[in-house]
């Protein structure tokens, strides 16, 4: 077959094959660019070095702070930012996935068609890896024209702010440097191995990925499509899970054992970056254990269910536990994720309220805003991700059984029964994946992140302060003066509290916020009924004569 | 000698026994018509002859050589280059023009694509359907889709034509025009038809006549 023909067949698909491709070259233009980002974070010089004064304690120089905020000049946030861009690339890895199956069922069948004109297996195989490769292909080279154009049209320096300082002493000592500051790291290039990764590596996976996925199609050369059977869903994924966590844990204690004694550590990139492929293994493990568990409900529901539409809809889920895994794929990755930074603004407030006690923050408030309207953004990226993956999902199975659900209708199944059949199908895969999503999301920062420390003993000493010297405090931790002078026109005393921890320290744990979890399932489980209502109203809700027409 | 033998080729399904020690000879040019009830073995008997499923006893040659133990691929090619298939509703590419459709196999093969669509449009011509050339298939009535796949099986000039049930779906008339037309090609080019039916009508369009019933020759029939 000549490279033309094989163009030729690829894309000589219909509407939704378009459709598919276009959502292709999106999804891959989307997780280029996230690959590109990553890859420039992980190329951004230091801003930070540690200085070893003679005789004394080391301390941090900053010595070119180049950006606007704390969060990207901080050598000690460096990692996490890393781990957040590289989590950043799966929702787009998954929504390729995802639009990947649009139209399968349609593209199965055009691909025994031409088994039936000689194509062989291979042929076959080679023409879907082909659309796939060539619409991911496409997003990747589309990516990498749109990276430069972005980081020109980003790079915005400002001369507001200090370039660098440093701290020596007990005392403070500036040495103060004005110079450009940007908001975004802008100014360094992605690292060199990010562009054949995007240029060749996704399509290829892609491509991979794609004539993996139709090892269980045979597409007969008779223009039948027949899928192998397979066996029972296993629990093998489980596994997974269980690997990341582990992972995650190990890196923990990898991370604290590089931290020495005087408060500097050894490069701590290796374990954050396993601590990445731990969270991966979640996000995979979860919706791969997904079909099993919507068997096993499948299993309960039929049997204690007894109405028409719940058999249908465990029959359904029996017959093919994997369909509705895949619908969900986007919605699971995305309950791990969203509860993962749930609980890790759960620890960041933690961390300030315990430490607050005793004067120690996470940083200044421009910076907590910042990285929790990092996190805000990052939940919602990942909820519109889902959100259009679940609704590809849903339309195409729903247009994929229009002809099997118009059959029941002129058999004089009621169209509620087939509505309510539906929705039952997906939730039965739906409710024990988001709570194990959102079970193992919020695990991942309880694992990853450092224990908050509280100590047992606490002195708590009182200063009060005015114009003429120190004055006593109240049992409140107020001046006495303060009080007394307020209204008299005389300056006012200052009451300064004091809380020296003495230990012996142990670990705190923040309270489980089972009431935000449950905001989160009920928002993720209302989510998949409204993309089930609407993909009835796009593609599935037709009467029996209509679709009894349709071929 | 013959160009497609069976010897005693048997296939089960489970408990089922779809076919029973079926012995079958076809020579060159000669058509054969394949006859029995719903259940019958035939169209067993016909992916088995093409290649498309192995028996689970007994031996297919094709001109001369072993079929059923080749690798997939090769049947696949051996169908392509040797052997045209013609099903019922013709199983044409939706999204494909009737002449890329007939083109189709060529492409397949390699050839280039101005090649192809020339004997596309050549074999399409034959069977009065020239006009309809750049029409996709929801725009070709059943009659019409079935002389373009009649184009499409014949395109690469195959020595052995299997046709399933051909006329099934087309109305008496549309039905004759296909039939009358895959025998003239088949005569003109002496391709050899193992043709499957169960209307006696179109049986009577064929050299001979072999009638299977529980998966087990009865009768074969000269005409």
């Amino acid at each position: 077959m000549r490279p033309a023909t094989l163009l030729r067949l690829a894309f000589a698909g219909s509407l939704t094959d378009r459709v598919r491709a276009g959502l292709t070259v999106i999804a891959a233009a989307l997780a280029g660019l996230a690959i590109l980002a990553t890859g420039a974070v992980l190329n951004m010089a230091p801003t930070e070095r540690w200085v070893q004064r003679p005789g004394g304690q080391p301390y941090l120089e900053q010595n070119d702070w180049r950006y606007t905020t704390t969060f990207l000049n901080s050598t000690g946030l460096r990692p996490g930012l890393i781990v957040m861009a590289t989590v950043c690339i799966l929702p787009a890895l998954f929504l390729i996935a995802q639009a990947a199956r649009l139209g399968g069922p349609a593209r199965d069948r055009r691909l025994a068609t031409m088994r039936l004109a000689g194509a062989t297996p291979q042929q076959s195989r080679a023409i879907a890896a082909a659309e796939q490769g060539i619409a991911v292909g496409l997003g990747a080279l589309l990516a990498m024209a749109a990276f430069p154009l972005l980081r020109l049209a980003l790079h915005r320096p400002t001369m507001e702010g200090v370039r660098a300082g440093g701290w020596e002493g007990d005392g403070v000592l500036f040495t103060p440097y004005s110079g450009p500051l940007l908001p975004l790291p802008t100014d360094t290039a992605p690292a060199w191995w990010s562009w054949p990764l995007v240029a060749l590596g996704l399509p290829v996976a892609a491509a991979l990925l794609s004539s993996l996925a139709l090892r269980r199609v045979f597409a007969a050369p008779t223009a039948t499509v027949r899928r192998a059977r397979r066996a029972r869903p296993r629990l093998w994924p489980l596994w997974l899970m269980i690997i990341g966590l582990a992972d995650l844990a190990l890196c923990r204690a990898w991370i604290d054992r590089l931290v020495r004694s005087d408060g500097t550590s050894a490069d701590t990139t290796p374990p954050y970056v396993l601590m990445g492929v731990g969270v991966t293994l979640l996000c995979v493990g979860v919706p791969m254990c997904a079909a099993a568990i919507g068997w096993l409900g499948a299993k309960a529901a039929l049997r204690w269910g007894r109405s028409a539409s719940t058999l249908i809809a465990a029959r359904r889920v029996l017959a093919d536990p994997y369909s509705g895994s895949r619908a969900v794929l986007a919605l699971l990755v995305c309950a791990v994720l969203v509860a993962g930074l749930l609980g890790y603004r759960i620890n960041f407030d933690w961390t300030n309220e315990v430490g607050g006690k005793f004067g120690f923050r996470h940083g200044d408030k421009q910076l907590n805003d910042l990285v929790l309207g990092i996190l805000d953004a990052m939940a919602v990226i990942f909820v519109c991700f889902a959100a259009v993956g679940l609704l590809i999902a849903l339309v195409d199975a729903a247009m994929t059984r229009r002809r099997i659900e118009a059959a029941l209708l002129a058999t004089g199944t009621s169209q509620m029964v087939l509505v309510k059949a539906r929705l039952t199908a997906i939730m039965l895969t739906a409710v024990p994946g988001v709570l194990l999503g959102l079970s193992l999301g919020y695990l991942i920062p309880t694992l990853a992140l450092p224990p908050v420390q509280d100590s047992a003993v606490v002195i708590t000493t009182c200063h009060g302060f005015d114009d003429a010297g120190e004055v006593p405090c109240t049992p409140q931790g107020l001046a006495q003066q303060e009080r007394a002078d307020r209204g008299d026109g005389t300056s006012p005393a200052y009451g300064h509290v004091q809380r020296d921890p003495l230990g012996p320290w142990h670990n705190v744990y923040p309270p489980i916020p089972w009431d935000r979890l449950a905001m989160l399932a009920v928002i993720a489980l209302a989510a998949v009924a409204a993309a089930t209502v609407l993909s009835l109203m796009i593609g599935g809700r037709t009467g029996a004569d209509t679709a009894l027409r349709t071929t | 000698m013959s160009l497609l033998q069976a010897k005693g080729i048997s296939k089960r399904y489970g408990l089922t026994d779809a076919l029973v020690q079926v012995d079958l000879t076809l020579g060159a040019g000669e058509v054969l018509a394949v006859t029995g009830p719903s259940g019958s073995g035939k169209s067993t008997l016909l992916m088995c002859l093409s290649g498309i499923t192995r028996p689970d006893a007994g031996e297919v040659w094709f001109a001369g050589a072993r079929l059923d133990d080749r690798s997939e691929a090769s049947r696949s090619v051996l169908r392509r280059t040797e052997i045209g298939a013609l099903l019922q509703h013709g199983q044409l590419v939706p999204e494909l023009t009737a002449a890329e459709n007939v083109a189709l196999p060529l492409l397949l093969g390699g050839a280039r694509k101005a090649g192809a669509l020339a004997a596309a449009a050549e074999w399409l011509g034959l069977f009065g359907v020239a006009p309809h050339a750049d029409k996709r298939p929801g725009e070709l009535s059943g009659g019409q889709q079935q002389k373009v796949a009649l184009a499409r099986a014949m395109v690469t000039q195959p020595r052995l034509l299997f046709a399933d049930e051909p006329t099934g779906s087309l109305d008496s008339l549309a039905g004759e025009a296909v039939l009358a037309a895959m025998m003239a090609a088949a005569r003109e080019l002496n391709t050899a038809i193992l043709l499957i039916t169960h209307d006696a009508t179109v049986a009577g369009y064929c050299d001979r006549e072999l009638h299977l019933r529980d998966g087990r020759v009865l009768a074969g029939v000269a005409q």
